[in-house]
């Protein structure tokens, strides 16, 4: 970054994009989090699970006796007793015979569904108990592949459902037909996105307890989901009220995937049953194969029309997703692309097709990005498809499409406002920073050296600030358009200053957050500002840190607070000054008259004031010092059209992905030598925690690109349920990355901040990609679909050689 | 998947489909089988306990005959629950065949297994499968070969708090494909094997059509992964 840059990205702020150290961490290090898994309660018992090994069957009986024999064990429950005493779990879409209950009752429709539960007095007794319960299964036919399962002759996973399509709606934006007429080319390819997911050390844990005498569930929970108290409390058929979620727990990781509703219900439901405190941990294989936490699993079908001179003008787009045997969030995954469906490009229509379907495998459920990381890779990989075709660069023809800095607000196709960027100058710095031009050379010296190589390069969008669009576009019969998110600031009698927020943190620094923006406000010193999180009985509503949102709504809600207070103590000054508010000015926590700075209120009087002296308030002022403020997401709250378009996600933080592979002819195995992130993603709230997350996700997206990946039998047994054959990515194959940063500040949002989530795993597994196919393409070979294994690339590798030879035969 | 395998057993080709019919033998050549009942002819339940990485489970499995051409051949079908643990199920062909050194035995198996066996077990079970193969074989050669074709040698149970290594190890190791002439006519002294001589099968039965259920039990419930592996790579 050059100097001139820096200086022009120098924050106006006094803590806001700061060097801080985050407040968490100090627990963190410490060895003093306290986690779902730390909640210990008098007289605990413990769940163990029976799960189906069937991928579809029927269940013909269920034998306890022996395991309730066992001396320690408190219950078994299966789903005849527990699918009668709750209300289903509902799909996100408008397909109400597809319920889904925690125990699984006369089918299964998954290996790895649950079936029984044992409680025991510890969960070594309840595990052995868990060995003597006999299943009788008949089998049943079942369906895997996702295309297969769309066929009318294909055993149905919900046959109430009368198919297996559980939401398709094709789109049409703008004039795609015409546009395809008029252009000079196309060109269509498949690209297939694996069933990956995020896989948090911490597996999902809860633990409730029943308060007979306040008729309340109390629950700790590792959690991260809009919405759980209320779901709860309606499956649970219990008041509103009658559920207290403690949001205080630490979470280990999440990035979307902790949505342990059917655990809590089940939970919730055998302490209220037993009356004692109940608790439930996943161990691995659980979390894996039942726990309802694998990712988007998804076939594009993509053309797109351009000009000779690279210009992209129009796309066709099918994407089939295979969310599983059961739905809950999972089709709306198909739902956010729709606000970024051209990523960074001036495409001018577009017809996407989006197909959810169900299959004889685990549910998946939401993963960072939530559906946008495939779509990138999906139209990533089209960019550098064109550009082969046309002999182009992949850099000229991102160039010659990306939405210049100058046209935004930018409306696309799809009807949602892309907020502000300056796309060319993020990939320019990327490049620069990479030293393109040096990256060619050495790829060049590694081919010498016998090596496949390739340069990979990614231009991609992070939507972000998510809220609830994607709801009434999926299912017409939801109207849910506010996705609000609060915060409630206090400052005690001693001056200090506490703040609230109704939600979990699963390692976002919301803290370190909240303390930075209300610091800022008020211009106390962040590290002297406490931030609870409440519980949802004493929370004000949040919809949970998903989509990118929480320094956009969070960070909004808590300056908005804060605001209040300021205002406030700017009418006690100007009350006791006697001059209107108007004439003064506020400055670290005093009240001083603009044009006498002698006359002042320090901040330990105006406190003083509204707590203690009534007499020198304002007539009519509430005493004490205590606000709230719930914001609504910028952009929100509007349905969508009749045509399907619709203001998406209000803020779009942008990035660009340079990266250096190498692979190994003779094995496959692949090595990154240079790896550079330019990010946007508006004014940095706290940088090292940006910074933090983007590094998280080239990691995340490199595992998606190249190791992970939930694969099944054709029985329907999923193969990859340990860490031995689910790879991730360790020191060991992540390359050292250089983030460069760049700021362009959202007109939406209070501080100009967008969101930053999921930034890197947004464009890391399309660069990623990317290069390997530059480097396979020495060879003639290609590779359309993740992960990109040592064993894929040797099979192409193989396959396109032998293909090369036989057709040298034919001449 | 697919397991296939050839055996050299230095005894007639009769004596060897008759212990593959002898419950009682196979019984004892099985590690950790604990029970074998006859339901009907072509039926027997089978209760085996089997010990792979950190699963243990007892296995009740339903055996049944079809296609038997006795002495040169049988198809069987095999299907056990191991409970929490998952299920094994498949199939196994095999066939007999006279040579100049007693008999050669040709399998070719077909299963599936089921649930954490799968899961979990996919990297450990080729092993277990190999290991317990190669127990199963050295203790039923040791049952037939030389004129000991009705001195039983137990293979002792895998018990369910017993290591099962513990029951195994001792046994030598020996190479299926290794040539039956490298044991000379004499059986290979079994001085490792937990020997009891005073335990003899009661007489060996009339025809029994349960040739190899041995075989499909052991492969279904330990062997039959090695295929998963092959699965895994097409990932």
């Amino acid at each position: 970054m050059s100097f001139q840059e820096k200086r022009s990205m120098k924050p106006a702020f006094k803590y806001i994009g700061r060097h801080r150290r985050a407040v968490e961490h100090r627990r963190f290090v410490t060895g003093q989090g306290r986690y779902a898994a730390d909640i210990r309660l008098h007289g605990m018992s413990h769940v163990a699970i029976v799960a189906s090994p069937y991928a579809s069957a029927r269940i013909l009986s269920i034998d306890a006796s022996e395991a309730l024999k066992l001396p320690g064990v408190l219950a078994v429950i299966t789903g005849e007793e527990l699918n009668a005493a709750i209300d289903p779990m509902l799909p996100g879409v408008d397909a109400p015979s597809v319920t889904r209950y925690p125990l699984a009752h006369e089918v299964v429709r998954y290996t790895g569904e649950w079936v029984a539960a044992v409680v025991a007095e510890s969960r070594a007794i309840a595990e052995d108990a868990a060995e003597l319960i006999y299943v009788e299964y008949e089998t049943t036919p079942h369906v895997l592949d996702a295309e297969k399962a769309m066929d009318a002759s294909a055993p149905l996973v919900h046959p109430k459902h009368g198919s297996n399509i559980i939401f398709r709606r094709k789109f049409t934006w703008g004039p795609v037909d015409d546009h395809f007429g008029q252009s000079a080319h196309t060109l269509s390819y498949r690209v297939k996105w694996a069933r990956s997911s995020t896989v948090p050390i911490e597996t999902f844990a809860v633990a409730c307890e029943w308060n007979d005498a306040q008729q309340v569930l109390d629950v700790w929970a590792s959690i991260q989901m809009p919405k759980y108290p209320d779901l709860l409390a309606k499956c649970l058929r219990l008041p509103g009220n009658g559920v207290r979620v403690h949001y205080d727990v630490d979470v280990g990781g999440s990035y979307g995937v902790k949505r342990g509703l059917k655990h809590t219900i089940l939970v919730g439901y055998l302490a209220r049953k037993l009356n004692r405190p109940v608790r439930f941990i996943e161990d691995r294989l659980e979390n894996m194969r039942g726990g309802d936490m694998q990712g988007p699993d998804r076939i594009f079908d993509v053309t797109l029309a351009f000009d000779t001179d690279g210009t992209i003008n129009a796309m066709r787009m099918r994407a089939v997703d295979d969310i599983g045997a059961y739905s809950g969030r999972s089709p709306l995954q198909l739902g956010k692309p729709v606000g970024a469906i051209v990523g960074p490009y001036r495409i001018k229509s577009v017809e996407y097709d989006a197909v959810s379907v169900m299959t004889n495998k685990t549910p998946q459920e939401a993963v960072r990005g939530f559906g946008q990381a495939p779509t990138n890779y999906a139209i990533e990989t089209g960019v550098d498809k064109v550009a082969r075709f046309l002999g182009m660069s992949r850099i000229y023809i991102r160039n010659r499409n990306l939405i210049r800095s100058d046209e935004f607000p930018y409306l696309i196709p799809s009807g949602t406002y892309y907020d502000s960027g300056d796309y060319a100058t993020v990939f320019r710095k990327a490049l620069d920073a990479a030293v393109y031009d040096e990256l060619v050379r050495q790829r060049d010296f590694l081919r010498q050296q016998g090596q496949l190589a390739g340069v990979g390069i990614s231009t991609c969008l992070e939507p972000s600030g998510g809220n609830s669009s994607f709801e009434p576009l999926f299912n017409p019969k939801n109207e849910t358009t506010t996705w609000m998110d609060s915060c409630l600031v206090r400052v005690d009698l001693a001056g200090s200053v506490t703040a609230l927020m109704g939600t979990s943190t699963s390692g976002q620094a919301h803290e370190t957050l909240v303390s930075t923006v209300v610091g800022e406000i008020l211009e106390r010193e962040p590290d002297t500002i406490r931030v609870m999180h409440a519980d949802s009985l004493h929370a004000l509503p949040s919809n949970s840190p998903v989509g990118s949102r929480m320094a956009i709504m969070l960070g909004g809600a808590a300056a908005g607070a804060a605001k209040k207070i300021r205002a406030k103590l700017l009418a006690v000054g100007a009350h006791n000054l006697g001059v209107p508010v108007e004439a003064l000015i506020y400055e670290n926590g005093e009240v001083i008259v603009k044009d006498d700075r002698s006359r002042r209120i320090p901040w330990d009087q105006l406190i003083e004031i509204v707590h203690r002296k009534y007499h020198q308030m304002p007539p009519g002022m509430e005493p004490g010092l205590q606000e709230k403020f719930v914001w609504e997401v910028p952009t929100g709250g509007k349905m969508p059209t009749e045509d399907g378009r619709v203001q998406m996600y209000p803020c779009h933080s942008f990035e660009s992905h340079v990266v250096l592979a190498s692979v190994d002819p003779g094995t496959g195995k692949v090595t990154l030598h240079r790896y550079v992130c330019g990010h946007d993603c508006g004014v940095m709230i706290s940088p090292d925690v940006v910074h933090g997350m983007t590094y998280g996700g080239v990691a995340h997206g490199l595992g998606a690109a190249l190791m992970e990946k939930f694969a099944y039998s054709e029985d329907g047994q999923l193969l990859s349920g340990t860490f031995m054959d689910y790879l991730m990515p360790s020191a060991m194959e992540v390359p050292p990355v250089t983030i460069v940063d760049h700021c362009t500040p959202s007109p939406l949002t209070e501080f100009g901040q967008k969101g930053s989530g999921e930034a890197g795993y947004l464009g890391s597994a399309a660069a990623i990609a990317g290069a390997i196919n530059d480097a396979l393409a020495e060879r003639g070979a290609c590779i359309d679909q993740l992960p990109m294994t040592p064993f894929a690339i040797w099979r192409t590798l193989q396959s396109t050689a032998a293909r090369t030879q036989s057709g040298d035969n034919h001449d | 998947m697919e397991l296939t395998g050839s055996q050299i057993i230095a005894a007639p080709r009769q004596s060897v489909w008759e212990a593959l019919n002898n419950p009682d033998i196979l019984q004892r050549c099985l590690p950790g089988c604990e029970k074998v009942e006859r339901l009907s002819p072509e039926e027997f339940q089978v209760l085996l306990v089997a010990a792979i990485g950190p699963l243990r489970a007892r296995f009740k499995g339903l055996l049944k005959l079809s296609e038997a051409r006795a002495p040169e051949s049988c198809v069987m079908l095999f299907e056990g629950q191991g409970g929490p643990v998952g299920f094994g199920k498949g199939s196994s062909e095999v066939v007999l065949n006279e040579t100049d050194d007693g008999t050669e035995l040709n399998y070719k198996a077909k299963a599936q297994v089921g649930g954490k066996l799968a899961q979990v077990g996919s990297r450990l079970i080729d092993n277990v499968a190999k290991k317990m193969s190669d127990d199963f074989f050295e203790a039923f050669r040791n049952q037939l070969s030389a004129g000991r074709a009705t001195e039983a040698f137990a293979v002792p149970a895998v018990s369910m708090r017993e290591e099962p290594r513990a029951a195994t190890t001792e046994i030598p190791e020996s190479r299926t494909a290794e040539p039956v002439e490298a044991r000379g006519a004499q059986p290979r002294p079994s001085k490792e094997n937990v020997r009891r001589p005073d335990e003899r099968v009661a007489g060996l039965p009339g025809f029994v059509p349960v040739p190899t259920w041995s075989f499909a039990a052991l492969l279904v419930t330990f062997g039959i992964v090695t295929g998963v592996a092959g699965t895994l790579l097409l990932r």
